[in-house]
Formats: C-alpha cells, sequence, structure tokens
C-alpha cells in the first residue's frame, strides 16, 4: 500500500488524519496502492519523493513525474516491494534551489530507502549536496557532468545523459555525420549553457581538430534574439548547436532565423514538439534535430520494442501528461523505480548501504529508455551509444504515438 | 546593423517604457513601487493566449485581459498595499507585501499553466511580417507597439493635467496634508490601481505577440521596466519611455557587439553611468516639495 503524506500537513494533524485512518482501517491519503503487508523481515520500503507541488514549475513539472507514478502501480500489481506495502513521501520543493537543504533535512528525518527527484539541475545540485552525508540512495533529473561522479556523490544515480554526452552526439552529428565545417553554438547564460558550450567545444577540438566558426550567449531573459542570430548568419554558420532550458528562448531564435530565411541544421537538447512553433516554415523546422535516447526512437526498419509502445500509451492516457508526453518519457524516473525493485528484490533488503552496493554493480539493465550500468566510480548510467539524434518534426508523424517517440536522424 | 538594433531598441524599450509607466501611475498617490507588476503583466499575455478570451475578437480579447488585471491588481491594492498605508503613509512594508503578492500570482499560474510558452498573433491588419524599407527591417505591429507607447505617455499627459490629476499630485507630495484638504487618497489609491492593472494587463498584450505569452515572462519585464523607471525618473512618463529607448538600444547593441554573456554588464553599466551623470533622470526633473 503506498502513503502519502504531504508538508503542508502539521504533526499534529497527521497524527490525527494517521489514527483517523487506522481507525477505518485504511491507510493512506493518495491513490494506488500495493501489495499486503506481513512476511519478509525486512523494513517496508520508503519512497522520499521530491516534486514541486507549488510554484511557478508545478503544472511544467508534473508530467515528468508520471512515469514514476506509473512504476509505482506497476510496483503494486508485483506485488510490492518484499511483499511490503510502500510508502511515498512526497516534498514540496517549490521547483526551487533554495528549498533543497530543507527538503533534505525532512528527508534525512524520514529515512527513506530511496529517494525520487528533485529536478533540474540547479535544483539537484543543491539535493544531492545537502544529502551527501546523510547517504541516501538518490536519483534526480540533473544533466551535469559532474551528477554522475560516484566518488564525488556516491548516493547519487544518474539515469539521464549528461551535458558532456550531449554535446559529444551533438558535435558528431553536425560534424561527421552532416558533414558541415561552419558549426556555430548559441547558449543560453547559465550553468547549463556554459557547461554544454564548453563541452561542444571541446569535442570539436579533440575529435575533429576543429572549432566554433560563432559563439553567441544570450541573456535568459533576453527579449530579442535577432542581433544573436544575425551574428551567426554573417559568420556563416552551417550548422548550429542550440541550448536553452526556456522553451521560449528556442521559439525567438527560431522566429528571428525565420526573418531572415537563415536556415541552419539546428541540434538541440530538447525535442518537445510545441504548438507555438507551428508558425514557422517547415524547412526551418526540417532541420531541427535534438539528442534523445534510442530505445524512444523509430526508423522505417527499426521500432520501439513493446514495453516502450505500451508505456507511452499508458503516458498519454495519464492526467498529468497534460499533452506533454515527450518530457514525460525522457524523464529517468520510471527506469530508476523499476531499477529500484529490481535491487531491493535481488539484495532482500532495504538497507541504504546494501542497496548501494549492489546499484554499484548494475551492469546492462534494460529500462525503457536505453541500458543502464554503474560501478562505483562512474554513477552516469547511460552509455553514449544509447543517445543518438531524433528529429523535431517527427512529433508530428503517427508512429511518434502522438509526438513523444522521435524517428532517428538519416545518418546516426 | 545599426539599424536592426535601433528598431529592436525603439520596440522593446517601448515595452521597458510601459512597464515604468504602471509604476508612476501606481506611484504617484501611494509612494508604493509595484513589486507585483511583472507579474500582472504575464497575466494580461498569458490571458491573450488562454483559450476563453484569445478566442475572442482581438479588441474585445485585449479589453477583457485588461479588465481582468486591473481587478487583480485591485485586489492587491486591498490585500497588500491599503493595510500597510493605513498604518503609516511612510511605512514601507508594501516592499515584502507587494513581493508577497507577485508570489501569489506566479504561484497561482504555475497551476494553471505549464511552462510552454504560447504564440499570439498580432490583430489584424498588423503582422509580424518582415517589411524591408530603405534597409530597415521592421513588421506593422512593431511600427504600432512604439506608436502606443507614445499615445499612453500623451494620454497620461492630458490625465495629468486634469481634476484627478491635480489630486494626484496632491497626494503624492503630501497624502495627509491631501486629506485635511477634502481628497481622499484611499479612492486615488483604488482608481491608480485599477488604472495601473490595466496599463500591465496592455503591455502583456502587446508584449505576447513579439515575447510569446509565458509565466516565465513577468520578471524580465519587471527588471528592465525598474531599470527605464530609474534612469527616466520616478514620475516622468516621458523621461522613462525615453529610457526605456535608450536601454532597448543599449540592451541590442550589447546582445550584437559585446563578448558572448556580456549583455547584462553593458546594460546595467551604462544604466549607471547614466544615473551618475544625471542623477534625477534622463530629462533630470528633480521632486520639489515644499515644507
Amino acid at each position: 500500500m503506498v502513503t502519502y503524506r504531504t508538508d503542508g500537513m502539521s504533526r499534529r494533524g497527521f497524527l490525527a488524519g494517521a489514527a483517523s485512518a487506522a481507525a477505518l482501517g485504511v491507510v493512506g491519503l493518495g491513490t494506488a496502492a500495493c501489495g499486503s503487508s506481513g512476511g519478509g523481515g525486512a523494513k517496508a520500503a520508503r519512497i522520499g519523493w521530491v516534486e514541486p507541488k507549488t510554484g511557478r514549475l508545478a503544472a511544467a513539472y508534473k508530467p515528468i513525474y508520471v512515469g514514476a507514478r506509473l512504476a509505482l502501480e506497476d510496483i503494486k500489481a508485483a506485488g510490492g516491494l518484499l511483499g511490503e506495502a510502500v510508502q511515498v513521501t512526497e516534498h514540496d520543493d517549490k521547483g526551487s534551489p533554495a528549498s533543497q537543504p530543507a527538503v533534505a533535512q525532512r528527508l534525512i528525518r524520514d529515512e527513506p530507502t530511496f529517494v525520487v527527484g528533485p529536478t533540474g539541475s540547479s535544483q539537484v545540485l543543491a539535493s544531492v549536496t545537502a544529502l551527501s552525508r546523510a547517504k541516501l540512495i538518490q536519483s534526480a533529473w540533473g544533466g551535469a557532468e559532474l551528477l554522475g561522479d560516484g566518488d564525488r556523490f556516491p548516493h547519487h544515480y544518474q539515469l539521464v545523459y549528461n551535458t558532456a554526452q550531449q554535446a559529444r552526439v551533438a558535435a558528431r552529428f553536425l560534424h561527421e555525420v552532416r558533414g558541415l565545417r561552419k558549426i556555430g553554438i548559441i547558449v543560453e547564460n547559465s550553468e547549463f549553457g556554459t557547461s554544454i558550450r564548453d563541452a561542444v567545444v571541446r569535442t570539436l577540438r579533440d575529435a575533429y581538430s576543429a572549432k566554433p566558426v560563432a559563439v553567441e550567449v544570450f541573456e535568459v531573459d533576453a527579449s530579442d534574439m535577432t542581433p544573436f542570430v544575425r551574428n551567426l548568419e554573417r559568420a556563416g554558420v552551417d550548422g548550429l548547436g542550440l541550448f536553452t532550458g526556456q522553451p521560449q528562448a528556442t521559439v525567438l531564435i527560431l522566429r528571428a532565423m525565420a526573418a531572415s530565411d537563415f536556415h541552419p541544421v539546428i541540434v538541440s537538447h530538447d525535442l518537445n514538439y510545441i504548438d507555438a512553433l507551428g508558425e514557422f516554415p517547415r524547412p526551418l523546422l526540417d532541420g531541427f534535430f535534438g539528442t534523445t535516447y534510442r530505445g524512444l526512437t523509430y526508423t522505417d526498419q527499426e521500432k520501439p520494442s513493446a514495453e516502450v509502445r505500451k508505456l507511452v500509451e499508458r503516458i498519454n492516457k495519464h492526467p498529468d501528461t497534460a499533452g506533454l508526453g515527450y518530457s514525460a518519457v525522457t524523464s529517468p524516473y520510471y527506469d530508476y523505480m523499476m531499477l529500484m525493485a529490481e535491487v531491493v528484490g535481488d539484495t532482500k533488503s532495504t538497507d541504504p548501504a546494501k542497496l548501494k552496493a549492489a546499484l554499484d554493480k548494475v551492469s546492462g539493465h534494460q529500462g525503457i529508455r536505453a541500458k543502464v550500468s554503474f560501478t562505483a566510480k562512474r554513477h552516469s548510467g547511460i552509455a553514449d551509444e544509447d543517445i543518438t539524434i531524433g528529429t523535431l518534426m517527427s512529433a508530428k508523424e503517427p508512429e511518434s504515438l502522438g509526438g513523444v517517440l522521435r524517428r532517428r536522424a538519416d545518418g546516426v | 546593423m545599426i539599424a536592426d538594433i535601433l528598431v529592436a531598441g525603439l520596440v522593446f524599450g517601448s515595452l521597458y517604457g510601459l512597464v515604468a509607466m504602471g509604476f508612476n501611475v501606481l506611484h504617484r498617490p501611494t509612494n508604493v513601487v509595484n513589486f507585483a507588476q511583472g507579474e500582472l503583466i504575464m497575466i494580461g499575455a498569458m490571458l491573450m493566449a488562454a483559450t476563453p478570451i484569445g478566442g475572442l475578437p482581438w479588441g474585445i480579447a485585449a479589453v477583457c485581459a485588461m479588465a481582468v488585471v486591473a481587478v487583480v491588481a485591485l485586489a492587491e491594492e486591498r490585500v497588500a498595499v491599503t493595510p500597510v498605508l493605513r498604518r503609516s503613509s511612510h511605512a514601507a512594508g508594501w516592499v515584502i507585501t507587494t513581493l508577497a503578492f507577485s508570489l501569489l500570482i506566479a504561484e497561482a499560474a504555475g497551476r494553471l499553466w505549464t511552462d510552454q510558452p504560447s504564440t499570439v498573433a498580432p490583430p489584424w491588419p498588423l503582422s509580424l511580417d518582415v517589411n524591408h524599407v530603405a534597409g530597415v527591417r521592421f513588421s506593422s505591429y512593431q511600427v504600432a507597439v512604439v506608436a502606443v507607447a507614445v499615445a499612453v505617455v500623451l494620454l497620461l499627459g492630458l490625465l495629468d493635467r486634469s481634476r484627478l490629476g491635480t489630486a494626484l499630485r496632491a497626494v503624492a507630495a503630501d497624502r495627509d496634508g491631501a486629506r485635511l484638504r477634502g481628497i481622499d487618497p484611499r479612492a486615488l489609491t483604488r482608481r491608480s490601481f485599477l488604472l495601473g492593472g490595466a496599463l500591465a494587463g496592455l503591455t502583456g498584450v502587446l508584449a505576447a505577440p513579439l515575447l510569446l505569452a509565458s509565466v516565465t515572462m513577468g520578471l524580465g519585464l519587471l527588471i528592465k521596466g525598474f531599470a527605464a523607471l530609474a534612469v527616466g525618473g520616478i514620475g516622468d512618463n516621458r523621461g522613462v519611455l525615453v529610457a526605456g529607448w535608450v536601454l532597448g538600444t543599449v540592451e541590442a547593441a550589447g546582445a550584437a557587439y559585446a563578448s558572448p554573456g556580456s549583455q547584462s554588464v553593458v546594460l546595467f553599466a551604462a544604466m549607471l553611468l547614466i544615473l551618475l551623470v544625471r542623477p534625477n533622470g534622463l530629462r533630470g526633473l528633480a521632486v520639489q516639495r515644499h515644507v
């Protein structure tokens, strides 16, 4: 059975609620339940869940946790963890890095078996730093390379590809697959933008003895992208790495490109298709590509697995998805939860120390998006060969199952 | 290239000037700088993209959006400003209360909408299609935005010379003194928040086709509008519009010529330089108060 507790409840309110629920023979304020209690000997598994329930990102991040909620359903259907009810305690981090130390304190007090979230590079860095001494197993959605460093964050496991991996795949696509030689980069002025810009520049230099012909860095609140785009155009850019966490910035950059009929091949880290893109000419959008997981792509000959298609259909039906199925399916949380269920089952323990020892030996675990492997030092679990390039406009093809899967770009 | 910079400076500077004019309208009778102004603008833009209002003919939708934002601003005045001013007209608690109101709006927006931006089409016959005239590239909608900003300055100037404007100036000079002369500062405050809210709604309506409607758009406009207010001079609507144009142009030039990532440095360095030379704002209208 899954029990939910929210941060907004006072201690007295929680105790009263728990007592009432116990009296009624009903445990749980939320949905879903898994397994029956009893047996096993090990403590029931508890999950610490960090998600913005309030704040500006609440609605935007809800789809990202759909996979985790579906995993809870699957764990329930499989009889729970070690035959026991899974307890989920949700914590609202407001989508803010500043909230993470307080959330971490509550997580440490709760002593969960493992932690899901938070989401967002800045939030994750704040969270793993605050939790590093508590030795809590955690996986969050943050793309920074250092989050996969097992020496630095021995209890955090990264089930998403990192910025360096993205940069390698993007640079290879532009230079090697497409044969473009005038490569430009445009990134937002943030930790993410800086790190991926440096990684692309490094890859071009080390792998191809090349360097970008233009590098543009814009402020995240920039009103007009025209000057940056004109600089790229003047430099003769034919292949562009476009990296920003702001969907608005992407649309404004494309608008500036459309205004001057400047249509380079674009590689981004984001393949979300949003309605705002509908205003652009098709040739511009046809040249828009992005990094994604190989398991979530298809070609004319190769189709996604039945498991992937089934999960995508479930994601599309979930009310929290709200049309953002691509974000939901690329989220690491379904694979993470199912991996943890497997590890708990294999070790027959909910002791974080035993789970960590087992996680450090995970090799080739088949997730929905990609295979996952860890060592004690390497906690970045996605292999380079499981990262590929997809096309943006395949979101409009029926095979994308409602814009969730992507066609693999030619030549990759 | 220079023409592109000037066009961008005028267009986006007009938006910054409009934000600053919204500050001015609310500031005059209350001495309050409304930190929720950015979020009010965001509501105006999001309403233009939202189905119930955005689906109406553009003019009706714009009026509806302005009306809704005006009502939200009035609510802000009731819960976040008047209670503070009632304790003392010189209290500075409004800094926190207007900021808190801004967070409440952001909270509500975060529950209603995702962070995906939405496009809003300009009203017919305007468009965002680029025209080339004598080497200058601009759209008809960009021209309209600049024209509306100038029109708003003129209308606020007319309002300033009216009986209401005189009463507002009296309240601005001395809230307690004005009350002794039979002016009701609270009623004027309510009217100003309604007007300031409508102006914020208009700014959001105008900004939506250019910047896209998004829940994250408010903060950037708030900061740049505040910069225009500081450079143009509090209370000087013409000054803040000119300041908006100057800052918009500096911002565009910074994007075109400054090394990557230095645009903000260039913008705020220019702002500091102007304030060092013209501490009372670009037009140098020092505030005088007779005691």
